[in-house]
């Protein structure tokens, strides 16, 4: 089982905490999450940065941050 | 005419001789260029003398909408200045939002060139077909909302828009702006200050003649493709704007924070997006054609707001905060809060305020302040030298005083005008290694040490240090818009925000001359549009057809055209570098051991020169301005 946060703005996008089974990558586990398209994203696993192929571990946290380019 | 949307018409004002003229360029300048960044790189190729002073009469002020302006495509509320700047002496480029552009633009005219310099101040007033110098002794040293009112006032217009040069250009500030609509500025490469040294306050504006798509069935149907999708689609600029990123950054250490230094800004939530909208946020404005309303309006009164946890100020009761200056953007509430240690939302919100009553740039401003915090805690700075202003980090009174000084050039402020870089210089004593700027100008409030290839793009910038004609890699970490747009021309999958591999080079490539086409046809960067979705407007617009490689190819070309301007006026592959400090690995914190080696930099910035056909000094080839068919362009003289 992993969990994942919404950080921030996000959490108005897809719910605030997310438990997920079976999952072995990043990518795995984002794909069930309807993420939003308009937002960039920090990818974080157990408070470092991580990326869409990282590879998860049981009780693994990922963490997800929305990010802007400009302003 | 025909290229549908733009009218064949550049106007020519000299300043010196008071001559005004216009020019009829061919219709192949329209389709290659498209207008914005590209025309000025080029006009200032053939206009300007090598060499020519960034403050004196041979340099040129462009205002340069694109094809886009005029029309009701919704993003295109913009224009775009350029010139050589004094900060950098590289070429300045600049885009604000607004409704200048479009008025311009509706004046019959594609361009407004200045030439010269005039003897007392004077001010521009463009009515149609008729322009006019007008004195403008009277506006000078006034600041920028008493000016645009003036001129109202005096024209019997109140339809006009005003661009002006604020007192800060006025006083030759290497970081001044130029502020258009009250509260919007075409910012960072100090161009303010070319306006001032051309002792021109102003320009005004007001148009009625109808920019017409060549076929509008199709620039309708876009207009109304983004206001079905906006809501969803651009949720993040509607429902927040950039500040609602701020918290999210620093939880990653990438809220630059004191200078750069520090993985962590502690009191983050107090000029984050819950302190900014449970206090002092009042409203949101938009720009011309506009749904999407990121911008931030504020006000402040001395109030108390018990429903603000985290709100903080150490300068209540001694200021109030004028809505008709708007408010604080993401890179302001970076670069006056978090970089100058500063957790008060009303300071960073006066400061700002001043930046647009004043006509300064907030990231160079604020990064400037606080290199000289960083100096003085060190004691690189003494009070002797500074006339006993001694700045401290997190303090709000020593942030207004500095702006203020600045703006001013009062006392200690005359040296902080001159950016951080020849600040740098006069203070000696090996200062320069704390400096966080590129080619002259301070960096704005992205992190290269999460976001890599945003790295190389601060060193190739054309302008220096610039976070908007680069990426962001966070934007291809995941699948999305970034990606799905991306892969309209090159097919590649989620990578690492600090990866550096051949492929984000790629991404790098494709997306950085998007943003430069972006900058030509000027159409607003938080737009959600993609390659295709511009190629049919810019096509719909001008009655020639573009693809989507089509208009990579014009970002392309004022990528080319700001090379080799820069490399006339003496730039090498050597100032295409990155700072030190964000280089080095934090020690704590998310991002703990990352780091840019010099390497790994090396090898980025080589692979993208020979994705964009350069030799590998930086230098472009004869080869490829053919291919992008500038040969023949190149060879034209005014």
């Amino acid at each position: 089982m992993v969990t994942v946060e919404a950080g921030g703005s996000l959490r108005t996008r897809i719910p605030p905490q997310t438990t997920l089974e079976d999952v072995q990558t990043v990518g795995d586990a984002l794909q069930r999450l309807h993420l939003p398209p308009d937002m960039a994203l920090i990818i974080m696993v157990n408070g470092r940065l991580a990326h869409w192929t990282t590879r998860l571990n049981e009780g693994d946290a990922i963490q997800l941050l929305p990010t802007i380019g400009g302003g | 005419m025909s290229v549908g949307a733009t009218w064949g018409k550049i106007l020519h004002v000299d300043l010196t001789t008071s001559k005004i003229w216009t020019e009829n360029p061919p219709d192949e300048l329209y389709l290659k260029l498209v207008g914005g960044r590209a025309l000025e790189a080029y006009l200032l190729l053939r206009d300007m003398p090598v060499g020519a002073d960034p403050l004196g009469p041979d340099n040129l002020l462009i205002f340069a909408p694109g094809v886009f302006q005029g029309t009701n495509l919704p993003g295109a509320g913009r224009h775009s200045v350029g010139g050589k700047s004094p900060l950098t002496g590289a070429i300045g480029s600049a885009e604000a939002g607004g409704w200048w552009g479009h008025e311009f633009k509706r004046s019959g005219w594609d361009a407004l060139v200045v030439h010269g310099q005039a003897k007392a101040p004077v001010y521009l007033w463009i009515h149609n077909d008729k322009v006019e110098i007008r004195p403008a002794g009277h506006l000078w040293g006034h600041e920028v909302a008493e000016v645009e009112n003036a001129i109202r006032d005096e024209l019997k217009e109140s339809k006009l828009r005003v661009a002006q040069c604020g007192i800060a250009g006025e006083n030759l500030v290497l970081v001044a702006n130029v502020i258009n609509d009250y509260n919007r500025a075409a910012g960072r490469n100090g161009l303010g200050a070319v306006m001032g040294s051309k002792k021109l306050k102003a320009v005004a504006v007001r148009g009625a003649k109808n920019v017409l798509p060549t076929d509008r069935k199709t620039t309708t149907a876009l207009a109304k493709w983004l206001g079905d999708n906006y809501k969803t689609l651009a949720a993040w600029a509607h429902d927040k704007g950039t500040p609602g990123g701020l918290t999210g950054l620093n939880a990653s250490s990438a809220l630059p924070t004191r200078n750069f230094q520090d993985p962590d800004f502690p009191d983050a939530e107090s000029i984050g997006w819950e302190t900014l909208h449970t206090s002092v946020l009042i409203g949101r404005d938009t720009c011309q054609a506009c749904p999407i309303e990121c911008k931030q309006v504020v006000s402040y009164e001395g109030q108390d707001y018990p429903n603000s946890p985290a709100f903080k100020t150490q300068v209540k009761g001694e200021v109030t905060l004028n809505k008709v200056y708007g408010g604080p953007e993401y890179e302001t509430l970076g670069a006056f809060g978090s970089s100058c240690g500063v957790n008060d939302i009303v300071a960073v919100s006066k400061a700002n305020e001043w930046t647009a009553a004043w006509g300064l740039d907030p990231i160079s401003t604020g990064m400037t302040i606080a290199y000289v915090m960083e100096c003085v805690e060190r004691g690189l700075l003494t009070a002797e030298m500074t006339g006993g202003f001694l700045p401290k980090w997190g303090s709000s009174k020593d942030l207004l005083e500095a702006v203020d000084m600045l703006a001013h050039r009062r006392g200690f402020g005359d040296k902080m005008a001159l950016g951080s870089k020849r600040l740098a210089a006069w203070i000696g004593k090996g200062a320069e290694q704390y400096l966080v700027e590129v080619k002259g100008q301070e960096l704005p409030m992205h992190e290269p040490r999460l976001k890599a290839a945003l790295g190389v793009g601060y060193a190739t910038a054309p302008v220096g240090g610039d976070h908007m004609m680069n990426i962001h890699d966070t934007g291809y970490s995941a699948p999305g818009r970034g990606l799905d747009r991306v892969n309209t021309v090159y097919k590649v999958g989620p990578l690492p925000p600090n990866d550096l591999s051949e492929q984000k080079m790629n991404i790098f490539y494709h997306e950085v001359n998007w943003q430069h086409f972006q900058d030509c046809a000027i159409c607003c960067m938080f737009y959600p549009y993609d390659y295709n979705q511009l190629a049919s407007a810019l096509s719909a617009m001008t009655g020639h057809e573009y693809t989507a490689q089509d208009i990579l190819d014009v970002g392309e070309r004022a990528q080319q055209l700001c090379r080799l301007f820069n490399n006339r006026e003496g730039f090498t592959e050597k100032d295409d570098r990155m700072p030190k400090r964000v280089m080095q690995a934090f020690e704590t914190g998310p991002l703990a051991g990352i780091e840019i080696t010099d390497e790994a930099f090396h090898n980025a910035r080589q692979t993208w020169y020979g994705l964009m056909g350069w030799t590998p000094e930086g230098a472009p080839t004869q080869e490829r301005l053919a291919k992008l068919g500038l040969t023949e362009l190149l060879e034209t003289k005014a």
